[in-house]
């Protein structure tokens, strides 16, 4: 009888251990046999507590809601993607931290995440509708890719690039250019800047386009210096813990000049896009490199030589050139702009450093810095859990996720128009919102957008709706109290705060019909809790 | 407790925590305003972003000036039977697409002034955020230790009294810049279109409406970024209601243009005509960053900058002869900014890189019409190819300041007190 006993407590054991092994997500179990298993299968990551990460975490403010597993799965679902759904959060809540460093490592390595089903709900790209189907698979894509990081960080390289079709002008060159974003998202940042150089979205946004090194009037710069400003070193020398390098005056130091800046300009001349008719339904392929529009001049930049006649090499050279010169400028720039998007606006310089340090010591490796920014002590500090704006983006992809919504685009093109933020449609090169200030997309105006489109997607009149009766049904919403429990669970994935939750119950009147139940909604929406990030 | 409309508008956010702000919505505003001042001046600011290329603007036709100018632009500069004559002034001219300026001009209501721009040594040269910072706040030198940062008209707004019953924040940003209107203890009501400055609900209106007020009405103590998001929702309602009602029998006596500019140049006219306090508004409009296609000289086709300098001279004219018929241009100055000018010389890709000094313009009854300051001499360009400086920025809002709202301008442009006196120039 002891015998049985033990063995089936062995075997129970064995299967809870084998229920746990692979997280399983929503929908699609993942494939086993074509993954590296040593990479995904690895124990949880042990976090080194310093004095420094301790110090942190201790430090952080207590927030008014305790800190749990919920309430840190939503957190991580938010921040690594746009949101949770039901049965991600079914997943992750029982499993605590090591759940949450599992799906940490599942996620970095989407290439061996099968995302067959999401492939199957995108919208086909009608040559004849210009850039809308790519923006509409896009949202589609973020919405039910399990691939959900590598989403987010295509996003925020969008961002970073901010790259505007309103100039570019070709939706076949924006098709290249979401597939560079996203093909380079976690991988090597030196090539990343590299391809997206020679890009043909880019070399038509920055007018590196024909780009005559060669002509009596001076090239254009305006690629050049945007290279430098806004997408490798930002304007000022940094340590590698983001604060800036001062002078013996105090003053903040350049990291390049303005000859640099021409300099690299001429560097970078001979690249041009390649068009086929007709328009739109051929491919016309990557840009070209033409010798004769390069300016094959010896050049120094940033006081580094660059030879004469290196043609074609000469653009990777002068790329390496940057890298070499500002190291430790690149690793902390790159690295403080990807916590300002992934964990907080205001960075402790300690967990830049953190980063940076890794960054560069992996010779930009953009996966190996993500992993550390994610599985530090810092991401779950109470100083870095839901205390982050949402941009329009996440707050309405986050919205159509956690109600299980159906879309297919329509309706958050136009959501977003009017929140100002369409993908590919940055209002200038400093993207839809400078990095730590995410603040600037809150204003008068713009909550009542925020609230408008709660208003339409609550309504269900739209192409992107939830099912309300479906979820009365399932949910088994037999009172106001069970209704009022189930949509903030599943839109806040925390609880309501005070005072929050009676108000709730008595807008429902007392019944629990379809109409009551979609105003629920938009009052969720509306509320300051689901504005937290 | 009644809601506390002074805390309210100073800064968006009740600094302090545990401070509660019950909010209950003032009785709908009869449509009589019975404000005591309803005569007080108002600035409008339209900002023009990314660089505008002030060369190519007000041209030089004086033969020096009109020979170096076509040696520097051989495929962008004007043919001279193509620019538009100034009544009084042989030496400069108007791009061909301004017809309105050019009227406003010759009547005398149209300043043009040359060679504005932040001093030389100003942080960040070239640099579009730089200069619109500086533009907007007066400090050239990031000198950020000195506080959180204030714009200009921001400074200016934070010596209004606190908003009236029927008020709305004097500070209207409509896409303009919101920092420029910003002050120390002072935020701007941001508005997109007043049309849409409303909560929309779409079923079930009452109840829900009802629920919002109240649900906003509960402090949020857990977050900085749900409270501000709260008391940001509580703003917007607040002056939503008086805007909405104050604006209802607004029409206009024009035809605006139907650009986006045209559409804040109409709601800028709407606000104005509501009399709901405000004191600066400020409308934006962007692309003026031509480093490419930014026009074709001596042929009729359109480029990139001739449509803007359209948009900007039609929906601005149509604004000032809009408050023209309504009796109501005596209540404004409008004045236009950039954050740069360009450079002289055109690049290869029928475009100008980041420059130096541009043109302003300043409009309204109080303007005496004209051109001011010395243009920048063509022969002796400065920082590789720039057109150099003739008035600091600095004293063309020093006149708007002294001259027309009759304040003592150095406090409000110098608050570290680093510079000597900002002179105002003759304009107004």
């Amino acid at each position: 009888m002891k015998k049985r006993m033990v063995i089936a407590t062995v075997l129970l054991l064995i299967c809870s251990l084998v229920a746990t092994a692979v997280p399983d997500g929503p929908r699609i179990k993942m494939q086993r046999g074509t993954r590296d298993r040593t990479q995904r299968m690895a124990a949880p990551t042990r976090v080194e507590f310093t004095e420094e990460t301790v110090a942190l975490v201790e430090s952080a403010p207590v927030d008014a809601v305790a800190l749990s597993s919920q309430v840190l799965a939503g957190h991580l679902l938010r921040r690594i993607g746009f949101g949770p759904t039901q049965g991600d959060m079914r997943w992750l809540t029982p499993r605590g931290r090591t759940g949450r460093v599992r799906w940490i490592n599942w996620q970095l390595w989407p290439e061996y995440i099968d995302d067959s089903y999401a492939e199957s709900l995108l919208p086909a790209i009608n040559p004849d509708n210009g850039d809308t189907d790519y923006i509409r698979r896009w949202y589609v894509r973020m919405t039910y890719s399990q691939r959900q990081l590598q989403e987010k960080m295509t996003l925020i390289w969008h961002e970073h690039f901010s790259v505007s079709d309103e100039k570019v002008g070709d939706q076949r060159y924006l098709g290249a250019h979401e597939d560079l974003l996203r093909r380079n998202s976690l991988g090597n940042f030196r090539n990343f800047l590299v391809d997206v150089t020679v890009d043909s979205a880019m070399l038509r946004w920055l007018d590196n386009d024909y780009n005559n090194g060669n002509d009596v009037k001076p090239p254009n710069e305006n690629f050049s210096r945007e290279f430098l400003q806004l997408f490798a070193t930002g304007t000022t020398l940094l340590n590698l813990d983001g604060t800036p390098v001062r002078d013996a005056s105090g003053n903040p130091v350049p990291s390049y000049t303005e000859t640099d800046v021409r300099e690299l300009a001429r560097s970078l001349t001979g690249w041009h896009t390649n068009y086929c008719d007709p328009y739109p339904y051929c491919d016309p392929g990557p840009a070209t490199f033409e010798p004769g529009y390069h300016d094959d001049r010896a050049k120094t930049i940033m006081g580094e030589d660059v030879p004469a006649g290196m043609g074609e090499d000469e653009t990777a050279y002068a790329i390496d050139l940057v890298l070499r010169q500002r190291t430790d400028t690149v690793a902390a720039f790159i690295s403080k702009i990807l916590l300002q998007k992934l964990v907080s606006e205001n960075p402790p310089p300690a967990y830049v450093y953190r980063v940076a340090r890794r960054f560069k010591n992996t010779n930009w490796n953009i996966r190996e810095a993500v992993k550390l920014i994610l599985t530090d002590a810092a991401f779950e500090s109470g100083a870095m859990v839901r205390t982050m704006y949402k941009e329009p983006v996440e707050q309405y992809v986050g919205a159509v996720r956690a109600l299980n919504s159906w879309t297919q685009g329509d309706a958050l093109y136009n959501w977003t128009y009017e929140a100002g933020q369409l993908v590919y449609y940055p209002p200038s090169v400093f993207s839809f919102y400078r990095p730590g200030n995410k603040a600037s997309l809150v204003n008068t105006s713009r909550v009542f957008f925020r609230d408008k489109m709660a208003d339409e997607y609550s309504s269900g009149w739209w192409d992107t709706a939830f099912d309300a009766p479906a979820h009365i049904r399932q949910g088994g919403l037999t009172t106001p109290d069970r209704a009022v429990t189930y949509f903030v669970s599943r839109l806040l994935a925390a609880p309501a705060s005070t005072g929050v939750r009676s108000e709730l119950i008595r807008y429902m009147g007392g019944q629990v019909t379809e109409e009551k139940v979609r105003g629920l909604v938009w009052l969720i929406m509306c509320s300051p809790d689901f504005q937290r990030n | 407790m009644q809601f506390n409309r002074r805390d309210f508008f100073r800064t968006g956010m009740i600094a302090a925590a545990g401070l509660v702000a019950n909010y209950t919505l003032p009785g709908k505003a009869g449509a009589q305003n019975v404000r005591m001042q309803a005569d007080e001046k108002v600035v409008v600011i339209v900002n023009l972003l990314g660089g505008n290329d002030g060369l190519n603007t007000v041209v030089p036709i004086s033969s020096s000036q009109y020979d170096k100018y076509r040696e520097l632009r051989n495929t962008l500069a004007y043919d001279q039977a193509n620019l538009l004559s100034l009544s009084g002034q042989p030496d400069f001219a108007l791009a061909p697409q301004m017809g309105e300026f050019q009227n406003l001009f010759n009547s005398g209501r149209l300043a043009i002034i040359n060679g504005v721009s932040v001093p030389d040594d100003a942080v960040g040269l070239f640099d579009h955020e730089a200069g619109q910072y500086e533009f907007q706040t007066c400090d050239i030198i990031r000198n950020l230790s000195a506080g959180p940062s204030s714009g200009w008209l921001g400074r200016y707004l934070d010596s209004m009294p606190d908003p009236g019953p029927d008020e709305i924040s004097p500070g209207v940003d409509l896409g303009g810049g919101r920092l420029l209107l910003s002050g120390r203890n002072r935020v701007p009501v941001s508005i997109n279109s007043i049309d849409n400055f409303q909560l929309q609900v779409s079923y079930d209106p009452d109840a829900r409406k009802a629920a919002y007020d109240r649900l906003m009405n509960i402090p949020h103590t857990a977050s900085t970024v749900g409270e501000r998001n709260r008391q940001m929702r509580l703003l917007a309602r607040y002056q939503s209601d008086i805007i909405l009602s104050a604006t209802a029998g607004y029409q206009p006596t024009v035809n605006y243009p139907a650009t986006y500019l045209g559409g804040q140049m109409k709601d800028c006219a709407k606000i104005i005509y509501g009399n709901v306090g405000a004191r600066a508004v400020a409308v934006g409009i962007g692309s003026f960053d031509t480093h490419s296609y930014q026009n074709y000289g001596s042929g009729s086709e359109l480029g990139i900058h001739d449509t803007l300098l359209k948009t900007v001279s039609d929906a601005v004219g149509a604004f000032y002869q809009d408050l023209i018929n309504l009796g109501l241009s005596h209540r404004v100055l409008i004045l236009t900014i950039s954050e740069f000018g360009r450079r002289g010389y055109e690049n290869n890709d029928l475009g100008t890189d980041h420059g130096f000094s541009s043109v302003a313009f300043a409009l309204g009854d109080d303007v005496k019409g004209g051109i001011y300051g010395d243009y920048p001499d063509l022969n002796s360009l400065v920082l590789d190819g720039s057109l150099g400086m003739s008035n600091d920025f600095r004293s063309v809002y020093a006149t708007v300041l002294a001259n027309y709202l009759g304040v003592d301008p150095q406090p409000i442009l110098d608050p570290n007190d680093l510079y000597p006196d900002f002179q105002p120039l003759d304009f107004v």
